[in-house]
């Protein structure tokens, strides 16, 4: 549970008694341009030892390059990085390592049909007579996970690990080659809000044991939760610093994205009469097993539905029931009174559903295809935009231009394909076609995974806008902060079932939701936050 | 059709740019083919010679490799059909002997009517169509993989094209597996004396442009594009992914079928054991030159038909051996798809990717002090 008060956790950590002489790692004038493009202008950083300092920016504001010219990645064209007061030069990683800097790159490098125990020795491995000891690595591995109070199973073969898992593994191998400095970047990007949580537990570990943690990540909430001190960079430029505790949301967000708009809007409309009802819906998963059981739920024209649920409990499921991808084992499903839930993606949109899938990338485009066809491909399959099945092309490049004008979609031209689009932008291009099918029912699976905060802003502007239009809108996030932001309604789903409906969410807490969800009473949770 | 290029990302200074890259490569590959030649052929100057010069040396050697072109360029548009829609077929080889076989069939009934050769063609094509429509269902409704399918399938239609003639169609006095001459009613026009330009020629061209303009341009077509682009996309937003997958695979079918029946009514002018001649497996071979592009396959049929035809050639008349030219006719291919195609492409993008990896592990993999 997402506890936006909760600031004083990391920071109690290793309190400096009497000023240490020299930050653990210091960066001063640092300049990178790639071609014309400056990623990173006059950049300067200084992160205490053992403090967890957060690297905050947009998209594109340039911290990847920062960490890459730290670990050796890239070379700075100018400007100075100091280790422990000492000016460095790190010519590849290795130089990096050397001076005890890891990284636990967004995307893991590790090899999946080789064990935890395997792959943290990798390359480094203790040898006996020019003979592998396993028992040798077994031990040292085992040491390091002792001292730093982390745990895998060093026997378990890490192609069948959790995502969560693999990024302990990983923290571990960049621990156990010496890194008194570990660089995470964007460490919760594939991480499920309870690992989210775990992962910080084991951030704060390593810092009681003085090592220092250099984060990257947009989210602030995060930053709230685990870091000491910040750094905000904005298109390529160090814009604020400083530390969590006295700095404020609102000022975090300005460095951040200047004046772009950042608030999340709720739909405001009043609610009208029952377009969808579901009825004692079950709906069978992955493998057969049953997600969702006896769910009972009406949504109205101008609301939101927000569905809540701890990953795998069923929300998925149902959303994609209601979108046609899965058929229902039991139960009715109607939509304006016809009946729904046959599995018949094509009759469901027929009936007026529109589907935002929510892995954008997988189901939501095809991504070496223009943005005209993306971005009107549900319409041609439905008939639109074709005469004796001739397409008309000047029509389709007239509404397209207009969809992307209306929904504010950044691009060269209608004519690139989409997958060259930055994630904001491409899920535009999905809304923008799935709100211009003229839908009854809108539904939006994980609307803003992975965008920054203003684009998160503009989808979420998308969204309320459609519902104020009169559309049932149906949406999931594994956020729960965004759920609080714009839903107009939450049902909460627990093991399959649809355990409980918050019809007043103004009033309503993240930790309150957070209990639901977990199936613990409201009242408790309340008792422990306080 | 300059709008049509334009819209695939080919302008003209492209295509030049292209043209340039590809004279590059083909000179590339030439030299080692010589060296080739060099050390394994008695007289590798004329060998060379043939394979690279035969194929205009004459007239009728002309006439051959136009021939061949048609019939690649068919099966070349069909390959590439199927591919757009994201399945691997091979089908296109029992396609062939399939059309071949129902246009045969027929037309040595009715073959004297006048026009009973556009009869042929059409029935030709339909058998085609039938006979691709199968691993399509298959694929479509059933999860079939296609690539069996499609393999399988070539077997059951060539051995039952041999099959068909050596029990219907022979006539008694004939001492291999072939059918009677068809009449000249049945005969496709041909254009020309020297050389012969066949009317099979024009007809790919027509197909061509057909099934680009049924790609870009068509409800249906835009359809298949979507489903060979990203299969989930296109079932999430409602297109009919199903019908894509099987039609696609049974138009392909039809061209192939024309082809069969082409040879037979332009070339053998009867059935023959093996008249499929391998065009179908070859029409694959274009179909990736071609990048899958159907304006491009014109291109590559005409290329990959002059190596073929030059191969031939070399063969009758240097000694050099069949496994040689064949080799030679690989290194050029290779070089080409390694530099031009999409396959090249991702080739490149994963050596270079493999390249950052090892850098990203030259870092996890470094000995600490």
């Amino acid at each position: 549970m997402v506890d936006p008060l909760d600031t004083s956790a990391g920071s109690a950590g290793v309190a400096s008694a009497g000023d240490p002489p020299a930050p653990r790692l210091q960066v001063e004038g640092l300049c990178k341009t790639y071609g014309t493009v400056v990623a990173n202008r006059d950049v300067a950083l200084s992160v205490r030892a053992g403090s967890v300092h957060a690297v905050l920016g947009e998209n594109g504001a340039g911290k990847s390059t920062l960490m890459k010219m730290l670990y050796g990645v890239e070379r700075p064209d100018r400007g100075e990085i100091r280790v422990d007061g000492q000016p460095v030069r790190f010519g590849s990683p290795r130089d990096a390592i050397a001076h005890g800097i890891g990284m636990v790159f967004q995307h893991f490098g590790i090899v999946p049909g080789l064990t935890a125990a395997e792959n943290i020795v990798l390359g480094v491995e203790p040898t006996h007579h020019g003979v592998l000891d396993r028992a040798e690595s077994r031990r040292a591995v085992q040491a390091v996970m002792d001292r730093f109070g982390l745990a895998v199973g060093l026997d378990d073969k890490v192609g069948e690990m959790s995502a969560a898992r693999q990024q302990r593994v990983e923290i571990l191998k960049a621990l156990f080659r010496g890194a008194a400095t570990l660089i995470l970047d964007e460490p919760t990007a594939l991480l499920t809000p309870q690992e989210r949580h775990s992962l910080f537990d084991a951030i704060r570990q390593l810092t009681q044991h003085g090592t220092t943690v250099l984060f990257i990540t947009h989210k602030l909430a995060e930053v709230e939760e685990v870091a000491d001190d910040y750094t905000v960079m904005r298109a390529g430029e160090v814009t604020g610093s400083g530390s969590i505790a006295a700095s404020s949301r609102t000022a975090l967000v300005k460095m951040m994205v200047g004046d772009a708009v950042t608030h999340s809007r709720r739909a405001s409309a009043p609610r009208g009469a029952p377009v969808l009802r579901v009825e004692s819906a079950s709906v069978r998963g992955g493998g057969g097993r049953v997600a969702v059981s006896d769910a009972t739920v009406d949504v109205c024209r101008g609301e939101v539905l927000g569905l809540a649920g701890v990953e795998g409990n069923g929300q998925l499921e149902f959303i994609e029931m209601l979108a046609g991808l899965r058929p229902l084992a039991a139960g009715r499903a109607t939509l304006d009174g016809a009946p729904l839930g046959g599995g018949e993606n094509r009759r469901a949109r027929s009936l007026g559903v529109a589907y935002v899938p929510e892995d954008r990338l997988a189901a939501g485009v095809a991504a070496d295809v223009p943005i005209v066809e993306n971005i009107l491909a549900n319409r041609i399959g439905s008939g639109g935009f074709s005469r004796f099945g001739r397409l008309d092309r000047s029509a389709m490049r007239r509404e397209a231009e207009q969809l992307v004008e209306r929904f504010d979609v950044r691009c060269a031209s209608i004519e690139v394909p989409v997958g060259t689009l930055s994630g904001g932008n491409m899920q535009k291009v999905i809304l923008a076609r799935e709100i211009s099918a003229d839908p009854k029912l809108l539904l939006v699976a994980e609307p803003t995974r992975g965008l920054d905060i203003a684009a998160c802003a503009r989808v979420h502007e998308q969204i309320a806008r459609a519902a104020e239009t009169g559309v049932a809108v149906v949406t999931l996030s594994s956020d729960i902060d965004e759920l609080l932001a714009i839903s107009t309604r939450i049902a909460v789903f627990s093991a399959g079932r649809l355990v409980r409906v918050f019809e007043q969410v103004e009033q309503l807490s993240a930790a309150e939701l957070g209990g639901a969800m977990l199936g613990i009473g409201g009242d408790a949770e309340r008792e422990e936050a306080a | 059709m300059r709008r049509l290029l334009a819209e695939r990302g080919l302008t003209v200074n492209r295509l030049g740019g292209v043209l340039g890259n590809v004279t590059a490569v083909t000179a590339g590959a030439l030299i080692l083919i010589f060296l080739l030649l060099v050390l394994t052929s008695d007289d590798p100057v004329a060998a060379t010679d043939a394979l690279l010069s035969g194929p205009v040396s004459d007239p009728t050697r002309v006439t051959q490799w136009l021939g061949d072109s048609a019939t690649l360029m068919l099966t070349g548009i069909a390959v590439a059909l199927v591919f757009r829609v994201g399945q691997f077929s091979l089908g296109a080889e029992g396609q062939v002997a399939m059309g071949a076989l129902a246009s045969g069939a027929l037309l040595l009934h009715i073959g004297g009517t006048p026009g009973s050769w556009v009869v042929g063609l059409l029935v030709g094509a339909l058998a085609g169509f039938a006979w691709g429509a199968v691993p399509g269902v298959m694929k479509a409704y059933g999860n079939a993989d296609e690539i069996v399918s499609t393999l399988m399938l070539n077997y059951v239609a060539l051995f039952f094209f041999a099959f068909a003639i050596k029990e219907w169609l022979q006539p008694p006095n004939a001492g291999f597996a072939v059918s009677d001459f068809y009449e000249r009613n049945a005969w496709m026009p041909t254009f020309g004396e020297s050389p012969v330009v066949p009317l099979s020629l024009v007809l790919a061209l027509v197909l061509v442009i057909v099934v680009a303009y049924l790609l870009a341009r068509t409800r249906g077509g835009f359809e298949m594009r979507m489903a060979g682009s990203n299969m989930r996309f296109a079932a999430a937003v409602g297109l009919r992914v199903r019908r894509s997958v099987w039609l696609s695979m049974a138009l392909s079918g039809a061209i192939a079928g024309v082809a069969g029946a082409a040879i037979a009514q332009t070339e053998t002018h009867r059935l023959i054991l093996g008249l499929s001649g391998n065009f179908g497996y070859d029409g694959i071979l274009v179909a990736l030159l071609a990048a899958n592009r159907p304006l491009l396959v014109p291109v590559a049929a005409l290329a990959y038909g002059y190596l073929r035809t030059g191969g031939d050639i070399a063969q009758l008349t240097s000694n050099t051996p069949r496994e040689l030219i064949t080799t030679a006719q690989g290194v050029l291919i290779l070089f080409v798809t390694a530099r031009f195609t999409g396959a090249g492409a991702r080739l490149r993008d994963l050596v270079q990717r493999l390249r950052a990896r090892r850098t990203a592990d030259s870092v996890s993999t470094a000995e600490v002090r």
